[in-house]
């Protein structure tokens, strides 16, 4: 029997990724127009700019690079939609960030984009003609020779190097990242939505990139087109040369290379963006099946999918949407199974939510620690900040200062007295290292691509939370509903599990909000950054709402479960609206 | 008027020196303004009188302004505040105005620039007149406050589960009373101009959504905190281009969705507060988004544009329904609690239309399921009535806002300021909505002599019927309290009296059933 994963890969991601891919290529025609239109642009002769294109745009190689434009944009889409994630790599310095780009599957997209870029814009030289669309040319009426044409190879040239830009943008500003909306639209209105912001951020982004470019090419320019003259046996043209001032001063060019990159940009953008409206639209899973080949393909088993999948995430997000909006589905999550009056179904979501929970939860509390313990503990032998505490600024020094008093851990050693000679030694060979990593740290290049970047710890840890979110609200809004809905009250049995869960998750993330924050939400100058970071809020407010919701629907009945003293004490003052 | 008019049967209207203090058996009782004082107290409720003075006395905006002033800043300054001020209109304008002291060029280039805008905004005008409107004037004519530019008060919101609000007045602070609390925060900050709703967040302890001039502020007042002055730094600033003025916020029931609205805008914005984000949920038609009403099951939001037209949208998947063809702009509409009834009126009749909504029958398929037409159940156009001693008084016109409290048993009617002055009174109405809609009067409610309300609010959670509160004109805010069982409640016990003994938690303190159906217990 085939797996779910499987037969998600095969029944759901294609069709959708193909849906996706179907309408970027109907969108390229559009937008092909466009950019001839545009491209041909003449200030001067309006009326035969305007026939020229016309002709122009039926005429059979114009048609012919338009298929050859539809097949490598199909080509290049099914490529990337391997690089899409639900989850996207955190780097923790800025080293690593550029090492990430040098994973395989990375070089290999990266090398697919320079390529793609490279040959879209061939075809732009073809379809543009004029001084563009050869490499080479007559070097003058009368003689033989060819001379290399400079015009064609520097759009050639852009065409990679956009290409490469693209492909570093996806990763770095995490442009393959999927995130799930917050409320579920029809696909037309999102795409609609997008399409008018998408090309103000290409435009914004291709005028800042091309002057990179133009700064490259009038630097370095000359070594490729020496090569390329040198092995094709083509002249160096003698009347201009495109790497110097007055050469790169040719406003068509400029103007040609803008549209170029824009042409190249902004259907990949658009077809990403596609692509993800696609494919974090809500999928919905049965809770049971009657088909023995859909036995394992349930909502449960889409829940205990491999961690940090799509597939988890849809059947979250199908958990969460029925909690909400589908009486019927949740009528099923809470029945008893046939015979036996068990309830299985329930049980099973709550196990697998609760288990996403408590991890998060771990981890948390993980970090709270470290962050808690390893203050006093570096205090005795005078050195600085250990590196991991620099990020939180004067917060921790803070901390750290009132961890001064905080003594007593430090002197477990003292009752024996080797284990303070020994870790004498070990302390001296570590101050050594720390200082000399702390030297280079200082010296600024080092320190840019080695010093950590802000808050990389705590966007790790809460990057994937969405599917807490999820849970949180899926677990909250279903106990709500069971007050009316859950005639053998199986959810009630677990209401004290639900609550402390919830609870602990709660303080802890506090906690780490309050010990590790840092410059807290405002203080983000960077977007991803910020918008990573966001999703710790997100939780932190999904957590309190869910909260107080259960305890609105339930009332004074609360204080009757069998819950800790701690529990209830906090539950108390969240029954009087004071968290 | 028509025999069958409305008012003729409602109960007569309080004499001038009495005030409606409470509701008691189904009856709405007035005293004496002497004593009247005491409809400002309930319990221990804060004790609210928001006194013109002190607001008064803080900054104006500087419109209008340096008139009387001897300035001395530049005109390009002038210029830049009147763009902030005023946009770019009022940014030429400024430089047309001081051309002696810009070189000749650029007064000439102003001046056809400001030709240019004028025309562009004569045509987009002619369409859409709202749109010629300046900010104040615009919320003035879409909030549901009584003359908002002139009013002490310019917004109010009862916190949805606790005894807690908040009300914006004029000179943009905001302030929190909380039961059983002396400590009231006051809200400031500098983008916090011309406060047109406010909104606390749904199962949060006290997240409060602030819609101003430029931008939606979210602040967060904590509960247990000491400070009377929140630092700006427990704000989150919402901000969207081409989306302000902001005139109207909608939580949803789980408070994980905001939604806000311009009547400029065609999108409503649903932002993840959290997040910081937002999705446009743009329709085109009716050149912006007036009114939004969330139903309180969370199915359904209605926004009404400033134009003929208002949509109903369903909440699974953010499909919209849309109702033309009506007489006017949608003034004012309310839910019915569990989402199946619509009331509305629309801006120059007083009459009160009903759309009712069947439930979905496929949950995969997202139905709105509104009836075909609306039907006109009210008509409160103007007539006279007698007061207790006999006097004639005029009452009834068009309405402001209307406001259904959260069991569907009471509606309370605010009038619009009229000549005859018959917004002095608030029409109270008894409804049931099973097995079909049916409104029967209950009352008005007077306030003192010489005050007319200005806004009006049922206290979200209230366990002994309702609680309307009102804010008059002069500043005063009253509690009115209306004591009754609702009618599932009354259903309930019918039920449990029949297969059972009664719970007896609930009959020492029964006073009526619900109106019609005249069930007294004792």
């Amino acid at each position: 029997m085939q797996t779910l994963s499987e037969w998600f890969t095969r029944e759901v991601f294609r069709w959708r990724t193909g849906a996706a891919i179907t309408w970027t290529v109907i969108m390229l025609f559009p937008l092909t127009t466009m950019y001839l239109l545009l491209a041909t642009f003449h200030p001067s002769h309006p009326f035969q700019w305007i026939t020229d294109f016309l002709f122009a745009v039926i005429s059979l190689p114009i048609l012919m690079s338009l298929a050859f434009l539809s097949l490598i944009c199909v080509l290049f889409h099914v490529i990337s939609s391997r690089t899409f994630t639900v989850v996207p790599d955190i780097p923790l310095t800025r080293l690593a960030a550029l090492l990430q780009l040098c994973k395989a599957q990375c070089l290999t997209y990266g090398t697919v984009c320079a390529v793609t870029g490279g040959i879209i814009a061939w075809t732009c030289t073809c379809m543009l003609g004029g001084r563009y669309a050869n490499l080479s040319f007559k070097c003058d009426e009368s003689s033989d020779a060819y001379c290399l044409n400079e015009y064609h190879l520097f759009l050639v040239f852009y065409g990679i190097y956009t290409g490469l830009f693209y492909f570093t943008r996806h990763y770095l500003q995490q442009h393959n990242y999927m995130e799930f909306p917050a409320l579920q639209q029809a696909k037309i209105f999102q795409v609609r939505s997008q399409i008018v912001p998408v090309l103000c951020s290409t435009l914004g982004y291709v005028l800042w990139q091309i002057k990179f470019f133009y700064i490259l090419y009038y630097l370095f320019g000359h070594i490729p087109r020496n090569w390329i003259s040198k092995n094709s046996s083509l002249r160096l043209s003698t009347e201009y040369s495109l790497d110097t001032v007055y050469g790169l001063l040719d406003v068509v060019l400029l103007w040609q290379t803008f549209c170029c990159g824009v042409f190249i940009q902004y259907p990949w953008s658009l077809g990403a963006t596609l692509f993800k409206i696609y494919n974090t639209e809500h999928f919905e899973f049965p809770i049971t099946s009657m088909f023995d080949s859909f036995k394992n393909k349930c909502l449960v088993d889409a829940l205990s999918e491999k961690p940090r999948s799509l597939l988890q995430y849809l059947g979250f997000h199908d958990l969460c949407h029925l909690s909400k909006h589908s009486f019927e589905r949740r009528k099923e999550l809470f029945s008893l199974s046939q015979p036996g009056g068990h309830p299985h179904n329930w049980n099973k979501v709550l196990s697998v939510c609760l288990s996403v929970i408590s991890e998060l939860n771990d981890k948390v509390q993980e970090v709270n620690w470290l962050v808690l313990s390893s203050g006093p503990v570096r205090q005795p032998s005078g050195e600085k900040l250990h590196p991991s505490f620099s990020r939180d600024g004067q917060t921790s020094n803070l901390h750290m200062r009132s961890f001064h008093q905080l003594t007593p851990i430090t002197t477990i050693g003292d009752e024996n007295g080797k284990v303070i000679g020994q870790s004498h030694q070990k302390q001296q060979a570590v101050t050594f290292k720390t200082k000399l990593i702390s030297n280079l740290k200082k010296r600024s290049i080092i320190a840019y691509f080695l010093g950590e970047l802000p808050e990389a710890r705590s966007r790790k840890i809460f990057i994937g939370a969405q599917i807490q979110v999820w849970a949180v609200e899926a677990l909250s809004s279903l106990t709500a509903a069971s007050y009316q809905e859950d005639s053998y009250g199986v959810v009630q049995m677990s209401l004290p599990k639900i609550i402390t869960a919830m609870l602990s998750l709660q303080e802890n993330i506090d906690k780490h909000l309050k010990a590790a924050g840092g410059q807290g939400r405002k203080g983000q100058k960077d977007q991803i950054t910020a918008s990573n970071l966001a999703l710790r809020y997100l939780l932190q407010n999904t957590l309190k709402s869910s909260i107080y919701r259960i305890i609105d629907s339930f009332g004074k009945c609360i204080i009757d479960l069998r819950l800790s003293a701690d529990v209830e004490k906090k539950i108390k003052s969240f029954m009087d609206y004071r968290e | 008027m028509s025999a069958g008019h409305i008012f003729q049967n409602f109960p007569c209207v309080p004499d001038d020196h009495k005030v409606t203090a409470y509701e008691h058996h189904g009856d709405l009782i007035t005293v004496d303004e002497d004593m009247g004082q005491n409809t400002s107290r309930y319990s221990n409720y804060p004790d609210v009188f928001i006194t013109k003075e002190a607001a008064r006395a803080l900054t104006e905006h500087e419109n209008a302004k340096s008139a009387f002033l001897p300035h001395d800043e530049t005109v390009w300054k002038r210029a830049i505040h009147a763009w902030y001020d005023m946009g770019l209109s009022g940014t030429l304008e400024e430089i047309v105005n001081s051309s002696e002291e810009v070189p000749p060029w650029t007064c000439q280039t102003a001046k056809r620039l400001l030709t240019f805008v004028r025309f562009a905004n004569s045509l987009h005008g002619s369409l859409f007149p709202h749109l010629s409107l300046s900010n104040e004037d615009m919320i003035t004519k879409f909030s549901n406050m009584t003359n908002w530019k002139t009013s002490p008060l310019r917004a109010f919101a009862w916190h949805p589960h606790t005894t807690k609000f908040a009300y914006a007045v004029c000179d943009d602070s905001i302030h929190v009373h909380m039961q059983g609390n002396e400590l009231t925060p006051t809200l400031k900050h500098k983008l916090q101009k011309n406060v047109a709703d406010l909104a606390w967040q749904p199962h949060y302890a006290s997240v409060l959504a602030v819609a101003c001039q430029s931008c939606i502020l979210i602040w967060h007042v904590e509960p247990t905190s000491l400070a009377t002055r929140p630092s700006s730094s427990s704000v989150q600033v919402l901000q969207q281009s081409n989306h302000c003025p902001v005139t109207c916020l909608a939580w949803d029931v789980n408070g994980r969705i905001l939604l806000s609205s311009s009547p400029v805008d065609t999108a409503m914005m649903a932002w993840d507060v959290a997040m910081e984000t937002c999705i446009q949920l743009r329709r085109v038609g009716g050149g912006g988004v007036s009114l939004l009403k969330w139903s309180p099951d969370g199915s359904k939001v209605l926004a009404a544009t400033p134009s003929n037209i208002f949509r109903i949208w369903e909440t699974s998947h953010w499909s919209c329904e849309k109702w033309s063809k009506c007489t006017g702009r949608c003034k004012a509409a309310c839910w019915s609690p569990s989402g199946d009834v619509l009331l509305f009126t629309t801006e120059h009749e007083p009459i009160i239309y009903y759309l009712t909504f069947r439930g979905m029958a496929d949950e995969s398929k997202p139905l709105i399921g509104g009836s075909q037409a609306a039907v006109a159940c009210l008509d409160l156009s103007e007539i006279t009535v007698k007061t207790d001693s006999g006097d004639d008084v005029r009452a009834g016109g068009s309405i402001q806002d209307m406001i259904w409290d959260p069991t569907g048993e009471r509606l309370a009617v605010l009038f619009k300021e009229n000549r005859s002055g018959t917004n002095r009174y608030i029409a109270v109405f008894r409804t049931k909505i099973y097995p079909v809609l049916d409104i029967t009067p209950c009352g008005f409610v007077k306030g003192f002599e010489g005050e007319t309300p200005q806004h009006i609010a049922f206290q979200p959670k209230f366990d002994r019927g309702a609680l309307l509160t009102v804010i008059w004109s002069s500043g005063r805010l009253s509690y009115i309290p209306m004591n009754f069982i609702p009618n599932d409640m009354v259903e309930y016990h019918k039920f449990q009296e029949h297969f059972g003994p009664i719970n007896a938690l609930l009959s020492p303190r029964l006073y009526s059933g619900s109106g019609n159906t005249d069930v007294i217990y004792s």
